[in-house]
């Protein structure tokens, strides 16, 4: 077991760019900072990311997919390398530097004022070998590769500290720390103008993972305190299980003896007093006089309910299981502690076809426990006269049959992992055929039974003609309605006339025109739905 | 308001403004019992169940306004519930009975005045109107809840009494001063380009004449 300490340490850090007396003190109080972190640099403006790490602790610069965000112009930047090139070029010190830098400053000049001394370092050019520097002479051009400017007033003339070789302003715009001899050295104190190509090659410059470093041996410090106490407790429990198995035996075989089983188990260890608590140790449920009584542990001795405590089985030897000699109480925890390395080997001594047969057995049991359920599901489905049956209940359906058909597929899986397994013997070849044919049968018995689900069309069509006999019936009675208004409608009308009343009989003959147009509307509807 | 009689001379020689109204609520609440004592001023016990929707009307005068009430009684049984929308649908005026010594008649009102809400015109002037006050011993419906429904739902509210006329004019009379007459008279306007005539393009002598003659006229 390894863990890893996946550091992604950014700093924004600050260095001044120009060479003046400010920034030098600045370059110090940064010193500080950044030598806590001594194993690799960072750069102010390398923004050193790994993908996991910028989720964790990344907020200013976020990530998507492949994309980093600039924290400064927010602009989207494929890659961890065009987004380092991106702060080196298009955000310079003054613009990127500012906020940090301000931070620095004010720090600084509290920590100035509360010492009430200027460090006087500032002053003190750093020694540097400067041997390999490229001499200067009137026709110059910059080294770096795609550049080629001419060197000069207008762009600037600067050796590279690391390489030596002659730049323009623009690829010496980058700060490294140096060692004496000139080589990037992240433990040296100062910083050094370096050439671009000298500052993208250096060590971490294009490391998105961060650093690591195995924590294995402190968690194994960590568990082995733990192991030492639990080894303890095992080896206690264990001994005073053989005790009791021990006496126990002794009991057995002086059958005319009346020996107190009590007083034995009792001098295996101290119970508790019946008086000393009134809770389970465990659960801490109260005890009662009836109900809830108190119980107390062989092993530990601590009182407990009937519900925390468990049948301790007795063996002469504890290894072998066929020499069991009686039963007693112990607590769920004691017990499971004493045999737990049991356990452990018994599991391990299970050979694979008892694991993939007990597997096998799970299945069955899901499926037998699912197919009622499923059909009588596809009972309701069936039944057209049930009235409209919801999309739920199909849904569900449909959710029994696919579990049902992955277990199905599961158990022919294992029977054919069965079936690959070496065997022994002819017998352990017999065996495992036999369960694979088991299992075979199972699924004829039950998968190929397995009833189709009705097809969704045809729940459709079902539903359609549910939808459509009530249609059928709203509109007779629609139309029955309609009907009836109509003759109502043309006695008023009669009237109307008769009485000469003629702007009434304008609003009825409107109406019975309304009255004709309902009519022919639901006829028309009906015969579409009979069509 | 005063209903036109022989004398209105200056009224009765403008043109009516009509007005479609339209009752609603349960069966047997009293809705024709109401347009009765509107129209006839008369009551009659035991009334027959309406069929469909009956079609009467009244004139009435309002400031210096002649108002001519379409009235379509609809039935309140559940078969002729389809026939409703047909005649609310553009209706300028609504009258929801309900009886308030039945409270699942209420309920029924309730349901209307949504179905108003949502399907006709927004203009329309909804009454809610509480029938059966001469059963006032027997009430089960108390005057507040209905009020403060009608109040939330911004209906005219009135408790009436078709058999003893209470309350009855107020309703027509109420409602008649809600409506908004300038739209109702620039939509007719749009749709009659030349007032006076009718649709066959003659000029309407009838309506005037056919006026004096009307006897379903308001005593009052």
């Amino acid at each position: 077991m390894s863990a890893y300490l996946a550091r992604s340490k950014r700093t924004f850090g600050v260095k001044a760019q120009d060479n003046n007396n400010n920034s030098s003190e600045n370059e110090n109080l940064l010193n500080v900072n950044l030598s806590i972190d001594n194993e690799v640099e960072y750069n102010k403006r390398n923004v050193v990311l790994s993908p996991e790490a910028s989720l964790l602790t990344m907020d200013s610069i976020s990530l998507k997919n492949n994309y980093f965000e600039c924290p400064i112009c927010n602009e989207e930047i494929f890659g961890i390398f065009q987004l380092n090139n991106h702060l080196d070029i298009v955000h310079t010190e003054n613009q990127s530097g500012n906020v940090i830098l301000s931070i620095f400053r004010k720090t600084q000049k509290i920590t100035e004022d509360i010492t009430g001394a200027k460090t006087n370092i500032k002053n003190v050019q750093p020694i540097i070998n400067k041997s390999h520097w490229e001499k200067s002479s009137i026709d110059d051009k910059c080294s770096y590769p795609e550049c080629k400017k001419q060197l000069g007033i207008r762009n600037g003339k600067q050796n590279c500290y690391c390489c030596g070789k002659l730049f323009c302003d623009m690829h010496t715009n980058f700060s490294m720390r140096l060692s004496e001899l000139a080589k990037p050295d992240s433990n040296s104190p100062n910083w050094f103008k370096v050439c671009q190509s000298c500052y993208t090659s250096r060590e971490g410059y294009n490391n998105a993972e961060g650093q690591h470093k195995s924590l294995t041996h402190i968690f194994l410090e960590a568990r082995k305190n733990n192991i030492e106490k639990l080894c303890l407790e095992e080896n206690l429990l264990i001994l005073r299980l053989e005790k009791l198995a021990k006496s126990l035996s002794v009991l057995h075989e002086k059958k005319g003896v009346s020996v107190n089983q009590r007083a034995i188990e009792q001098s295996v260890v101290q119970w508790k007093e019946d008086s000393s608590t009134y809770q389970c140790y465990r659960c801490n449920s109260r005890f009662g006089k009836v109900r809830n009584r108190r119980h107390h542990c062989r092993l530990c001795g601590q009182l407990f309910c009937n519900d925390c405590l468990e049948e301790l089985p007795l063996y002469r030897d504890i290894k072998d299981e066929t020499t069991l000699i009686g039963t007693t109480k112990s607590c769920n925890h004691c017990k499971r502690i004493v045999f737990r390395q049991k356990e452990m080997n018994t599991k391990e001594k299970l050979p694979q076809e008892a694991k993939l047969y007990e597997q096998i057995k799970f299945n069955q049991s899901i499926v037998d426990s699912m197919l009622p359920k499923y059909n009588e599901l596809l009972l309701k489905l069936s039944l057209k006269s049930s009235g409209t049956f919801s999309k739920d209940s199909y849904q569900e359906a449909a959710l029994y049959r696919e579990k049902l058909i992955k277990n199905f597929h599961q158990i022919d899986l294992l029977s054919k992992r069965i079936l690959k397994l070496p065997a022994n013997s002819k017998y352990h070849r017999t065996l495992q055929t036999n369960i694979a044919k088991g299992s075979i049968i199972f699924l004829q018995n039950n998968m190929i039974t397995l009833k189709m689900l009705p097809e969704k069309d045809e729940i459709n069509v079902i539903n359609e003609d549910i939808e459509k006999t009530k249609r059928i019936k709203e509109i007779n009675v629609a139309m029955e309605a309609l009907n009836d208004q109509y003759s109502m409608l043309q006695g008023y009308y009669q009237d109307a006339l008769f009485n000469r009343k003629f702007d009434n009989a304008k609003i009825l003959e409107e109406s019975i025109q309304d009255i004709t147009l309902e009519i022919e509307k639901l006829k028309v509807e009906l015969e579409e739905i009979n069509f | 308001m005063s209903f036109s009689g022989r004398n209105d001379a200056a009224a009765s020689n403008m043109k009516p403004i009509q007005v479609k109204l339209v009752l609603l609520g349960e069966s047997a609440v009293g809705k024709s019992s109401i347009v009765l004592r509107f129209v006839n001023n008369e009551y009659q016990d035991n009334k027959e169940p309406t069929i469909g929707a009956a079609f009467l009307t009244q004139r009435c005068k309002l400031d210096d306004r002649i108002i001519k009430f379409e009235i379509w009684d609809t039935a309140g049984q559940e078969r002729f519930h389809s026939l409703a929308p047909m005649y609310y649908r553009n209706a300028q005026a609504a009258v929801i009975v309900y009886d308030i010594t039945k409270p699942a008649s209420l309920e029924k009102a309730k349901t209307w005045v949504k179905e108003l809400q949502r399907q006709a015109n927004p203009n329309i002037v909804i009454a809610l109107v509480g029938n059966k006050i001469d059963l006032a011993n027997n009430r089960a419906v108390p005057y507040e809840e209905a009020e403060a429904y009608a109040n939330e739902n911004e209906l005219l509210f009135f408790e009436a009494s078709a058999k003893t006329g209470t309350n009855i004019i107020e309703v027509f009379t109420e409602l008649a001063k809600k409506i908004p007459y300038e739209q109702i008279l620039a939509n007719n306007k749009n749709l009659n380009s030349r007032p006076g005539q009718n649709e066959n393009g003659r000029v309407n002598l009838v309506d005037q004449d056919n006026n004096n003659q009307e006897n379903g006229q308001c005593n009052c």
